[in-house]
């Protein structure tokens, strides 16, 4: 069951890098560390296959996970404490909720976030607040 | 029994590629040259030829169909290499991390594309090539245009039964110009009802041109027939309002005069 849900896991992570918005690491390879001929290129080939999905994978792993935090807390804080439509006394009343809520929701996008290509908050409409960054 | 119905359902997927003929050659061939066409041989034949014939059946669906997609199937599974040259120029670790996973997908990629190409009648990717790159019914179409209005300009009045025409071409504007320039009555009438459904641009003809042809009854049976939307310059407006034929004018006041014009006229008389 473990690695079926790994797999999962990982085969959704590699939808989010599909993007090349989300691929921060290999992008700054690709611009900076890119040899100029194809002899080099050709020499560079077996280190850079290496480099690559070395590269990869720490995107797909840690920094896009860490980029994502902000937007999940952001989505988070939106559907459970900053909805407008909900008068004082509804939130006051509906806090508790709010509270047990928060790490399920919060954890829930961060892992959707994560594994999947979800457009920012700040390209979605949503103005970024001082919590979102 | 399981064995047998495995065997039967491919048997029957085979058959969706085999109900295209140009996927069972060896049936084809069989059926050309050693079916007898007369009667009485084809009957004495029978017990020969329907055991014969199964057995095409069987080469075209398991050996002479799928031998003939395999190139299919190498380019399909080719595809998934296309974007490595240019990975290779613009994003180089990109791409190289890339080779892996291309490399582990190729063989199932091109497996599954072999057996659906072989069990299933997907067009070649030569033919759509071939199909997309010639745009046949565009090309028909503007041929079909052009040999009908150098009809009209010999004298011919019969409509123009094609396809829509997708781009209007200069070629066809000057054809346009010379069947005007000697259409008859009729083949005016053509072209002008030709324009009021919009298929010559408005700059090349005009929906309103035929309320300017020389002929009187081509100018009334165009007035007649414009619709309602067709918006009408003041300048031909009062062209056609002094008509030199009084039923022309008729018809152009009973359009262009409003009920109110009238009644003001009405009351300066």
């Amino acid at each position: 069951m473990l690695p079926l849900l790994l797999s999962l896991v990982l085969f959704g992570a590699g939808c989010a890098i599909f993007d090349s918005d989300n691929r921060h690491t290999l992008n700054l390879l690709d611009e900076h560390l890119t040899p100029e001929d194809a002899a080099a290129k050709w020499a560079l080939a077996p280190i850079a296959l290496t480099a690559g999905l070395v590269a990869a994978s720490v995107d797909a792993v840690i920094v896009h996970p860490i980029n994502v935090v902000g937007d999940a807390w952001g989505d988070t804080a939106e559907l459970l404490w900053d909805s407008p439509d909900e008068s004082g006394f509804r939130r006051a009343i509906f806090a508790p909720v709010a509270v047990i809520a928060t790490p399920f929701v919060f954890v829930g996008d961060w892992l959707g976030r994560s594994s999947f290509s979800i457009p920012p908050r700040e390209e979605d409409g949503h103005e970024t607040t001082e919590d979102d960054q | 029994m399981k064995r047998l119905a495995t065997l039967a359902s491919c048997a029957l997927l085979s058959s969706c590629s085999w109900t295209n003929p140009d996927n069972r050659p060896v049936w084809n061939a069989f059926e050309q040259h050693l079916v007898p066409e007369n009667d009485a041989w084809f009957a004495v034949s029978l017990p020969l030829t329907a055991p014969a014939g199964l057995l095409a059946v069987i080469a075209d669906t398991l050996i002479v169909h799928p031998a003939q997609v395999v190139d299919d199937a190498a380019r399909d599974a080719s595809e998934l290499w296309t974007d490595l040259g240019s990975d290779w120029d613009n994003r180089y670790y990109t791409g190289m991390a890339g080779v892996p996973f291309r490399a582990a997908a190729t063989p199932p990629w091109f497996l599954c594309s072999f057996l659906g190409r072989s069990m299933f009648d997907i067009p070649s990717d030569a033919a759509a090539k071939v199909d997309e790159v010639s745009e046949r019914p565009e090309i028909d179409a503007a041929a079909l245009m052009l040999s009908w209005l150098d009809r009209l300009a010999a004298g011919a009045d019969d409509a123009y039964e094609g396809p829509p025409l997708k781009e209007w071409t200069t070629q066809l504007t000057a054809a346009l110009r010379r069947a005007l320039d000697h259409a008859n009555a009729d083949g005016r009438l053509r072209l002008y009802a030709f324009a009021v459904r919009g298929h010559p641009p408005a700059d090349v003809l005009a929906p309103t041109a035929g309320l300017r042809d020389a002929d009187p009854v081509v100018r009334y049976r165009q007035l007649s027939a414009l619709p309602a939307d067709v918006e009408v310059d003041v300048e031909l407006e009062q062209a056609l309002m002094t008509d030199p034929v009084e039923s022309i004018r008729l018809l152009a006041a009973r359009r262009f005069v409003k009920p109110d014009d009238e009644s003001e006229r009405d009351r300066e008389d």
